[in-house]
Parts: C-alpha cells; structure tokens; sequence
C-alpha cells in the first residue's frame, strides 16, 4: 500500500525522486546483469554483447576441481564461522537485555557493532601476524573461520536484538516470580522468541562469509582458496567466461537461498500478524 | 471567522469496504458537534473527510455553502488537534504554535503576537521556549489546541481530543475545551467514543454507526427520546422492555409488542407489596447491589434471565436487598418512558442492557 | 491509563524499560564467552601487530607517517569515503523516500536492486563493473548503440570509474536506516503540517528531515568507516594510482617485504577507523540505531 500521508506531503517533488532512484537502481541491475548475460558466451574469451548461447562456461566450471574445491571451501568456512557468529551475537543480545545500568548497555552495545567498522585489510594482517607466531594455526583454517566470525557477529546481533526488543518486556520477571531459573528463562523464555531473528540472522551472516574476500587473501593456507578468492585470482588474470559463469551460479543460490528465506518469513510474520488480529478483534 | 458545516451524502470506501454509507450533517456557525460512535464507526473518517485528508467517493462538503472536497487540505483553514497531538518534537512549544503562520508566510512580528495570544487563551503563557517533551500530556494538549487555533481557521477539528489524557485530567480538559471554544466561538466537530466526553462537551451529539449517522439531536434528547435501541444502550444504563402504543408490557406478554420501552435505571423503583396496584412492574432477583456515592446501583434479573438496572437514591435502607432476595421493580416516572416504535423493517434489536 | 508521556516520543527512541537487572551468575555467562572471544580475536591480533611493527631496526611508525606514498594514500581514503559517504546518503534518502512513496512497481524495482545488492558477494558486482568499465565493455557498447559515443571510454582504472561501484557497494547500509526511518514515520505529524498549510517544502524541512536526520547521521557514518577499509573495489577499479590505504598496506606486506612498516599502517587505519567510528557513536548514537 503506498504511503498516501507521505506521499501528499511530498507533493511536486515526488516525480524527481522517484527518477533519481530509478537511475540509482541501475547501478544495482546493470553490473549484475552483465555478468550473467557475458556468462552464456560461446566464446573462449568474454565479450559483451555475447555471441551466440551456450552452457559451456557453466559445465566447465561445474567440472573444474578448483573451482570446486573452492566452493566447498568457502562452505566449510562459512559454516563453520555462522555458527559461531550466531552463538556470541546471540549471547551478547540476551545479556543486553539483562543489563539495567544505560552506559554498561550503550558500551556492549557498541563492543558488539564495532566489528562491522574494523577495516578488513589491518585485521587481515594482524591474524596473519598471529599466525606468524603461532605455528598451531598455521597451515589451517582455524584463523579464517575466527577471523570471518568476528566479522560476522554485528549482523547477528543487530537481528537478535532487534527481536528482543519486540518481547514483551515483562515476561522475564514474570518467569522468573513464577520461580524459574534464568538458564531456564533464557530456553524457555527468550529463545522461543527470538528463533526466527537468529535464524535471519544466520542467513545473514552466513551470505557476509560467503562472500567476505580480504581474510581469505591473507590466511588461506598455500593452495586452498575461498571462492571469492578464486573470483578474485581469476579477475586478474585474463577474463573468462568461466569468472562470469561461477559469479551467476554463486548469485542464483544466493538469491535462491536468501529470497526463498524471507518468503518463507514473511508468510510466516503475515500469518502472525492475522492471527493476532484476529485475537485482538474477538 | 466561523463557517457553516454541511456535509451531504458522504460515501467513502476503503479497500472492499464501505466505512462511510451516505452520511449528512449539517452544523450552525460556532456550535460544538460531537461524532459518537464506537471504535469501527466511521467517525475518524468522517472527520478526515472534513479536514480534506480522506478522498471522498460521492457526496458533498460544504463550507459556508462552498463546496471544498475538491480543495486540498492545506487550503481548507482547518485547525486540527490530533490523537496523539502531533506536536513537532523538534521544535520548542512556541515554534509549534507558530507553525501555520509560518506556512503561510507571516511576518515573525505578527507571528510572535499571535503566538503570544494563543498560549495566554490556553494558560500556557511563559512556556514559548520550551519543548514539547518536557510537557505533561495536559500541556501538549494545549500546545496542540494553540496550534489548532493560530491562523484563525473557520473550523475546529478534535480527533479524540481525550484519547492521551488520564481518567481525572479528561474531565477538566473537557471544561477547558468547552470554554475555550465558547470564547472563540468557532465551528467544532470532535470525534469521541465516550458518551460522558460528548455529553459534557456538545452542543449536538452525532451517533454513529457502521457509517451511518444514526442520530443527530441534542445530549439530553438523545438520552430521553432515543430514535433506536441502538442509541439507547450506547447512551448511558437502559432497560429495554417490551411495549405497545400505551408503554410498556408485562413480561410475559411480550408477543403483542410493537415496540421497545426505554426506561432509564434512576425511573425504576422498588415496590413494597402494598403499593402492587396493576401498575406495570417487573419480578425478578437481586443479583448485584453496589454502592456508588450518588446512588445505589441495584441489578436484578428476570424469570427469563433478562438483567435490570435500577438505581436507588443513596439514602435509601438497602439492607433487605441481598444478592438473591426477591424484588419487584416499578416504573417510578411513567411520563417519561420513551417508547420507540418498531419501524416498518421492524429491526427491533434484542439488546441485554 | 498513563499513557500521555510515551505518545509525543517518537518510536525510534522509545525503547522497553527492562524491569530488573539479571543475576551476577546469569550474566557471566550470558557475556563472558563473547567478551573472552573479542578478547581472543582482537587483542590477539592487536598485540601481534604491535609485536611485528616494534621488530624492525627502525621505528616503523615513524617511517610509515612520513613515506609520502603511505599520507598520500591516507588523503585519499579520507577524500574517497568522504565523497563516497555523501552520495550514498544522499542518494539513498531519495531512494528510501522513493521506496515510501512510489507505485508498486517502482517499489518492487527499487527493493529488488536493493535485495541483489546485500545478497550477491561484492566480488561479483565488482567484476560486474569491470566488464561494464572495460574500454569496450558493456558501457560503451550501450553509449554506441544510443549513438552517443564512437571511441572506447577512458574509465577503466580511472577514479571516476571507481566511484560508481563503491557508491552502489555501500548504497544499501545508507538506504536500510534511512527506510527504516521513513517507514516508522508518524502519519500524524505529515497530516499536521499538511492541515496548517506547509507546502512541500516546508514539510520536508519543518517535518521529514529532522525525523530521518539522525537515521541518514547513522547511515553515513557506517559507510564512512566502512570505506575507509575500502580494498577489493579500488584495486580492481581504481588502478595502481588509486590505492588505498588498504592497498598500501597489503603493498608492504607483499612487494615491498616490510612487515613491520605494513604492521605498524594497519595499526594506524585499525585505530583511526575504530577511533572515528567511537567519537560517532558517542556523537550521534549510531550503535543504538543498529542494536
């Protein structure tokens, strides 16, 4: 439904914005569409308009080990770092709302969003410094799988939190009057309410992994690759359809992945929302 | 200024539904009209037609005998006070005030009067820098009816004025309003869901329902001579009986009705067995006695599981009246009985007062 | 019934008053383990770095500020977020309020360029530019088709072809607050200014801008310092004569062999950038925007 208070308020000027972000909305559409367009190819090399149609890039990546062996490394990476982004970021939630000093609240709010500013590049280099150190953790990925996590905790904890915030306020004391332990409130309590954020927030960070390319550039191990890594190694050398063919599969799962999700969520917040209409409405 | 209202015929659809169904009212220059209706009614869209903020589908708008509903809303000169006041939380109570003259490029000498005018009409003078958050809700209410006030709009518009305010501050902001209002003397349409709220306030109350306007007439004739059942029970404690042409029927003989008796609670009596007669009365059991400071509260029911409504003066020896006692009740006051006579589409409303 | 004192503050501020403060027990371990894992993955590499930039002959720190190559550098990632920050914001007010008020289709247009932004990794919409940008790339093909243009265009590795790119990487973290703002607006407040005669003018200064301004502060200053880190995009974009301070560092680590130099840089853009982004925070409140 559009907004019709805004809309009125707005007035003349409503016809240039809606122009300027249409044009804005190239800048996402046009880059994306390129690289799906040059990966049908039938050329050897890439070339925009494509020539012709063929599958041929995309069955030479699905065949190629090392762009399977960097699929599969990025999942393992990404798995790995999820899980423990979206344990710590869920954790931190809990224990902000457990806080009542305001300046202990607003400092681990801050602890927990700060990761998000850290520049990839000097964190980069100061894991690699660790590693240097540490012989442990070398030759693995230990440090990448630490290193994405951290990166990854702010996205959790943005969704956890704002989850949280939507809760009834009351219901922890009044768990807790009624006698329950707080391990027991936060299994019972807490975690009923906010599964579906942490699993927004799942998604989230999985997708920042996925993609995050600077870290993998420093602590790969020698001869192990993330996929963006690939993408990357394979940008700089000569462009083939074969980049073009990874960067749309890679695309589809996620928009696959990610547009199946919020579809499934929105059904599932608009089936909430009806229902407690209609208790409202009784 | 002030401006006659008349509103003719307003349809208003939103969506697939049909919010407001023919509606006509027609207000004198410088009278208080109230919109009753519960919450679903129409009646905040019905003001929203009138400030110009609802597109309407058919129908007319008058100001003054002009039709507006083709004017856009910031050419209409309506002082709105909102639900929740709308004040901007950025700008200190003066700015607020200030806000229309500023729209419609004032000069500031000019707007610091008015602004200085409006705060002394609302007992808020000396509060011009501060801001909106640091007030009570009382105080931003007023803040609010300033604003409202400031370009000397033709009408007023209250959309529950009341909604925001605790129980006690209700009852005076409603005085304040009143006198307010009487000392400008401009047009005021109000939009309320408490009866006590319109009552204490208009001049004519509008009762609304499912978008239609049910009754239009003064408090006091919509309490003693209401046109439905409906009216009847929305507008203060009513008990329902059964009638014909000569008022109303005993229980039992409710198959020759041909029409509903109102008979407010403090027009019912308690009979002593030696004031029977063959006066109309009505047997039933003590359910419930309360007392409320102004009068006992006595609800009885029937053989046939109606409730009753009687209130006794606050004097009265209510010590024989138990939960569970027999008692008959009497009408007190058989002159002022209203019956309402079922219409020919006989919609008579089986409603449990 | 008192409700009258929360009803004047907008939603964003208004936040659940948390009824009683946790036990010592359940908050030890609610938030010791993500303390003790910042601890791990922060100071580890912090004092790593430190270790690394004080084991040169030299004071790394000292060299690092006065190689010309390395303040250049640090200019122009300044001068790049700045300009980066105040586009996206903006750009993305317009495309927010674009979002609030525009037809259906606009808006689905609209939220789709924005969900393939956030979901597709910035790798492929990097490469996405490149072969836009390409001297014979898609750009000039279309600029050739509508006639407008016959020679191959000079934007590849340039830094006006770097912009654009960065500029739709960062968009979405200035648009989501921003919308998110526009979204909760109070319909009241336009429907006041409306009723007492502002025109659109005075409503978006009177009323629109200072209910979005602290989501755009919010917005921008994430993008600020999230640019400051910029690497990926410059280097692909922008050509060896628009590296970055991220590209400097990653250039003394692996041609330059000095990792003590390259150490003590990234302690300086790790501390100047989490240093801005703290002065913000206290400033502006950004964190509470996003917790």
């Amino acid at each position: 439904m559009t907004d019709s208070p805004l809309r009125r308020s707005i007035g003349w000027y409503r016809m240039p914005i809606l122009i300027i972000a249409l044009l804005t909305s190239l800048v996402f559409y046009l880059p994306f569409l390129v690289v799906v367009t040059t990966s049908w190819t039938q050329t050897s090399f890439i070339i925009f308009p494509p020539e012709g149609f063929s599958l041929q890039s995309y069955t030479g990546v699905l065949t190629d080990q090392e762009w399977r062996d960097a699929f599969k490394v990025s999942l393992r990476v990404a798995s790995v770092g999820t899980v423990i982004a979206v344990l710590l970021g869920t954790l931190g939630a809990l224990a902000l709302t457990r806080l009542r000093s305001r300046a202990a609240r607003s400092w681990i709010r801050t602890l927990f969003i700060v990761p998000m500013a850290i520049p990839p590049v000097a964190y980069a280099v100061g894991l690699y410094s660790v590693s240097v150190q540490a012989e442990l953790l070398q030759d693995n990925l230990a440090l990448l799988m630490l290193g994405e996590a951290l990166l990854a905790v702010p996205y959790v904890f943005v969704m956890v939190s704002s989850g949280l915030s939507q809760a009834d306020p009351a219901l922890r004391p009044v768990a807790s009057t009624l006698g329950a332990s707080w391990p027991l409130i936060v299994w019972r309590v807490d975690l009923p309410m906010i599964v579906g954020h942490m699993l927004a927030g799942a998604v989230f960070a999985f997708a920042v992994i996925f993609d995050e390319v600077v870290l993998s550039v420093f602590l790969t191990p020698i001869g192990v690759k993330t996929l963006p890594l690939q993408m990357l190694t394979a940008s700089q050398e000569e462009l083939s359809p074969q980049l073009t063919a990874a960067s749309t599969l890679v695309s589809m799962l996620a928009v696959l992945l990610l547009g199946g999700y919020s579809l499934f969520s929105n059904r599932r917040t608009a089936r909430a929302r009806r229902l407690s209409r209609k208790a409202a409405t009784a | 200024m002030s401006i006659a209202l008349s509103i003719q015929d307003v349809h208003v659809t939103l969506g697939h539904f049909e919010v407001l169904k023919g509606v006509s009212l027609d207000a004198e220059p410088g009278t208080f009209v109230t919109l009753l209706g519960a919450s679903g009614s129409g009646k905040t869209t019905l003001l929203n037609v009138i400030a110009g903020l609802q597109q309407l589908d058919r129908g007319h708008v008058l100001f003054d005998g002009q039709n507006v509903e083709r004017r856009p809303p910031r050419k209409r000169k309506v002082g709105v006070v909102f639900q929740s006041y709308a004040l901007f939380p950025h700008m200190s109570v003066g700015d607020n005030v200030a806000f229309p003259l500023r729209a419609a490029r004032r000069p500031s000498v000019e707007r610091r009067k008015v602004v200085q005018e409006m705060l002394e009409l609302v007992d808020l003078a000396g509060m011009v820098n501060r801001a909106p958050a640091s007030l009570s809700g009382g105080q931003r209410q007023r803040v609010a009816l300033a604003r409202a006030l400031a370009s000397d709009p033709g009408i007023l518009l209250l959309d529950e004025p009341m909604a925001a305010l605790d129980k006690q501050l209700r009852e005076r902001m409603q005085v304040e309003i009143k006198r307010i209002q009487q000392q400008v003397g401009i047009t005021t349409v109000a939009v309320t869901h408490d009866q006590a709220e319109a009552m204490t306030m208009s001049d004519q109350v509008a009762i609304m329902h499912e978008g239609t306007l049910v009754q239009v007439d003064s408090p006091e004739n919509l309490y003693r001579r209401p046109v439905n059942e409906y009216v009847a029970s929305f507008l203060g404690e009513a008990n329902l009986f059964p009638a014909d042409r000569g008022g109303p029927l005993a229980l039992d003989a409710a198959g020759q009705a041909t029409g509903t008796a109102v008979i407010r609670p403090e027009d019912l009596v308690v009979l002593a067995p030696d004031q029977l007669g063959d006066h109309w009365r009505v047997p039933g059991v003590v359910r419930l006695l309360s007392f409320q400071g102004s009068r006992f509260r006595l609800e009885v029911v029937t053989a046939t599981g109606r409730s009753v409504v009687c209130s006794l003066p606050p004097h009265t020896d209510a010590s024989a009246l138990v939960p569970g006692s027999e008692v008959i009740l009497g009408c007190g006051a058989p002159d002022r009985v209203h019956v309402i006579h079922r219409s020919d589409a006989g919609d008579a409303l089986e409603v449990a007062a | 019934m008192a409700v009258n004192e929360a009803v004047a503050t907008p939603a964003a501020t208004r936040r659940p008053r948390r009824l009683a403060d946790g036990s010592v027990a359940e908050k030890r371990w609610l938030l010791w383990p993500p303390l003790i894992f910042f601890l791990l993955t922060v100071a580890g590499p912090v004092v790593a770095l430190i270790h690394q930039a004080t084991s040169g002959e030299e004071n790394a720190f000292v060299e690092a500020l006065s190689s010309e190559v390395f303040v250049a550098s640090v200019w122009r990632t300044l001068l790049l977020a700045a300009v980066v920050t105040a586009a996206t914001v903006l750009v993305g007010t317009a495309y927010a309020l674009a979002i609030a008020v525009g037809p259906v289709w606009v808006k689905a247009l609209l939220m789709g360029g924005l969900l393939i932004s956030l979901w597709t990794s910035v790798m492929v919409r990097t490469i996405g530019w490149m072969l836009l940008e390409l001297p014979s790339g898609a750009l000039f093909w279309m600029l050739e088709k509508l006639g407008l243009r016959s020679e191959p265009i000079e934007l590849y590795q340039t830094t006006l072809g770097m912009y654009p790119a960065m500029i739709a990487v960062m968009l979405p973290f200035a648009v989501l607050p921003i919308l998110a703002a526009v979204i909760s607006f109070d319909r009241e407040q336009l429907n006041a200014a409306t009723v007492f005669g502002a025109g659109p003018l005075l409503t978006f200064g009177a009323v629109v801008l200072p209910t979005i301004r602290q989501a755009m502060i919010s917005g921008g200053v994430l993008v600020f310092v999230m640019s400051l880190g910029f690497y990926v995009t410059p280097l692909l974009l922008g050509g060896p004569s628009n590296m970055t301070m991220s590209g400097i560092i990653n250039a003394q680590l692996n041609t330059a062999n000095r990792a003590d130099v390259g150490a003590a840089m990234s302690l300086l853009l790790v501390g100047g950038t989490v240093a801005i982004y703290l002065v913000a925070d206290r400033l502006f409140k950004v964190s509470e925007r996003w917790g």
